[in-house]
């Protein structure tokens, strides 16, 4: 920095540095030339503020203004034709309706999602899934009955062997003391030696008596012994695994088998979207630069829930407020060229969307989907919007949702015949309940 | 030296939401209180006085539809020498006068040390430094805002307003030097 851009900074205010203070007090203290610099700033300043306060605006000026509010209280109130004398009355600006209006507006739009939702709720898909659910869940029970009963069947068998084996044990038993009686009696032939075979029999025949089998006996156990008999019990974990149709038709496909909740395809919920205008405009807009809207979400899921985005495919409805930053260009003829309009209303909204899970994952506790979405119809008293996002829903539970996720939005207007566009970049969070 | 209390954001955004209900008075309060910063500033952006009343007339207008169209005015003072701003541009690049809005050139203006006329010396003087050092210099000087509501104002860093601060005053400076007394 040069020692007259410090000079400026100095008289700016700027220059805080002690030391470049301390510096540039010296050199204007040698310097008659830098001093000089220094008096003709001061005296430009003083010359422009001066100057700047004997300006005054023309008492014509200011009656076109109060001839111009006027008019627009006029307009405001319905008024037919404007003075002929008043100012030129810029060109309209599109802005917020009234508030009946928008309401009106923002209902219509939320019924007619639920609308199509309750028609799309009456084609087959959804009856399908209803008539599989109903025909799938007997299966469950009888699954289940089946292996209820296998287990009963095994351990009747279990007690039929074990009385069996106790038989055969208590023939064992006399089979042995009747070898005993038998030996002892042939100890010794005729001629008084021993009969060898004799002492051998009874310990074969010990040996060959089968063992006698005793309840929590690690090698054979009641239940093992008609293992191969018993039927292979329905596992519904590995079924749902493998692609085949769940057991509960559909709406319960975490795999959790044995959970008695089952999800249903409504959802309700409440969205903060943490928005983010663009363009930007200074002195227009909110000093903040990220602000909440609030929305209220119902959804209906169409699909069975499956594994394919398809089955899992949801339609929305969605009704909240935002604002949006408006940017452009109103022209008017023979007098000014050309007019830049800034504004950045607040408006109701409705919209109707479509989104569907891309990818799935049990591995935390409860459940993460991650999706994708767009608005296929939706918008404001001031023109439509588009969206797409991203989002991301935790289930702890299965009626309870927790959603975090991106969107951008678009809205259009037309103003003097040419259409433009405003942009929001959102980021949601909120919570939604299943029934 | 008697303090005066300064008008805050607060008065103003009160005054704009009375206005937009149809307050003629509080609209009035607004208009005195900022009517001769506006018009001063298109004068002195402009140097037409039918031109700058044109505008000075607009920015008034559109602010009062605004308010009664139910747009919230955080920053009134901002809104006004936005719109006064954003007007004065699009009038100097529509009407392609000495300097183009983005060059950075300096017209062939000398004082007439024989006409007495400080203020129109001052003016012309303005006029003779492109548009984008004379507004910040406006905004600085004349109009009183500290370098960080310029910087929201023209949407640039505090280097670019420091630095078109310092270009608009040596180019003054070496235009109204003999005005000035200088060297």
């Amino acid at each position: 920095m040069g020692i007259n851009e410090e000079i400026t900074a100095l008289l700016s205010g700027d220059l805080d540095d002690e030391v470049r203070i301390a510096e540039l007090m010296h050199v204007l203290a040698v310097s008659p030339e830098k001093r000089n610099v220094l008096r003709e700033q001061i005296r430009m300043s003083r010359a422009f503020t001066a100057m700047g306060g004997g300006i005054v605006p023309p008492h014509a000026a200011d009656a076109g203004i109060l001839a111009g509010i006027s008019a627009i209280d006029r307009e405001m109130a319905g008024a037919m034709e404007l003075p002929a004398d008043s100012p030129a009355v810029p060109a309209p600006v599109a802005a917020g309706a009234s508030w009946p209006r928008m309401l009106m507006f923002g209902a219509v739009m939320t019924v007619l999602g639920l609308g199509v939702g309750y028609l799309l709720r009456g084609d087959a898909p959804v009856r399908h899934t209803d008539a599989a659910a109903r025909m799938e869940r007997p299966a469950l029970r009888d699954d289940r009955q089946q292996v209820v009963a296998g287990l009963r069947d095994s351990l009747d068998g279990a007690r039929r062997d074990l009385a069996d084996l106790a038989a055969e044990h208590r023939a064992a038993l006399r089979d042995l003391a009747a070898l005993r009686s038998a030996s002892g009696r042939n100890a010794y032939d005729r001629n008084g030696s021993s009969i060898g075979t004799s002492s051998v029999e009874p310990r074969q025949a010990i040996a060959d008596a089968r063992p006698v089998p005793t309840m929590g006996t690690p090698e054979i156990s009641p239940v093992e012994l008609r293992r191969a008999a018993l039927p292979v019990p329905h596992d519904p974990v590995a079924t749902s695994r493998a692609g085949a149709v769940p057991l509960d038709g559909g709406l319960h496909t975490d795999g959790f088998a044995g959970s008695a909740a089952v999800r249903g395809p409504w959802q309700v919920g409440m969205r903060d979207h943490f928005r983010l205008s663009l363009p930007r405009v200074y002195g227009l807009s909110d000093s903040r630069s990220i602000l909440f809207d609030k929305e209220l979400m119902v959804g209906y899921r169409l699909g069975d829930g499956g594994e394919s985005p398809i089955s899992a495919l949801q339609i929305a409805a969605a009704f909240g407020e935002t604002q949006f930053t408006q940017v452009y260009h109103s022209g008017q003829s023979g007098r000014t060229p050309d007019l830049i309009i800034e504004q950045s209303p607040t408006v109701l909204y409705g919209r109707l969307m479509l989104a569907s899970r891309i990818f799935e994952t049990t591995d935390v506790t409860g459940r993460v989907e991650f999706g994708g979405g767009a608005t296929v119809a939706g918008g404001t008293t001031l023109g439509p919007i588009g969206t797409f996002g991203l989002n991301m829903e935790y289930r702890p539970v299965d009626v309870i949702a927790l959603h975090l996720g991106l969107s951008s939005w678009l809205l259009w207007t037309e103003h003097d015949g040419q259409v433009y566009t405003s942009t929001n970049l959102n980021g949601h969070m909120g919570i939604a309940l299943g029934f | 030296m008697i303090a005066t209390a300064q008008p805050t954001s607060n008065d103003d955004q009160l005054l704009a939401e009375r206005a937009g209900r149809g307050d003629h008075a509080a609209f009035n309060v607004i208009f005195e209180r900022y009517k001769a910063r506006i018009y001063r500033f298109c004068l002195l952006m402009l140097g037409d006085e039918a031109a700058a009343a044109d505008i000075y007339q607009e920015v008034f207008i559109r602010f009062y539809r605004a308010c009664r169209e139910g747009q919230r005015m955080y920053n009134v003072r901002g809104y006004l020498v936005t719109v006064a701003r954003t007007r004065c541009v699009s009038a100097i690049r529509d009407r392609k006068r000495t300097t183009s809005f983005d060059e950075d050139t300096v017209a062939g203006y000398e004082v007439d040390e024989t006409t007495s006329d400080t203020g129109e010396h001052l003016q012309r003087a303005l006029m003779s430094i492109a548009p984008q050092y004379r507004e910040a210099f406006l905004l600085f000087e004349v109009e009183g805002y500290s370098y960080e509501e310029i910087c929201a104002q023209l949407n640039v860093t505090r280097d670019v307003v420091k630095n078109r601060l310092y270009r608009a005053k040596q180019a003054l400076q070496k235009i109204l030097g003999p005005l000035l007394g200088g060297s």
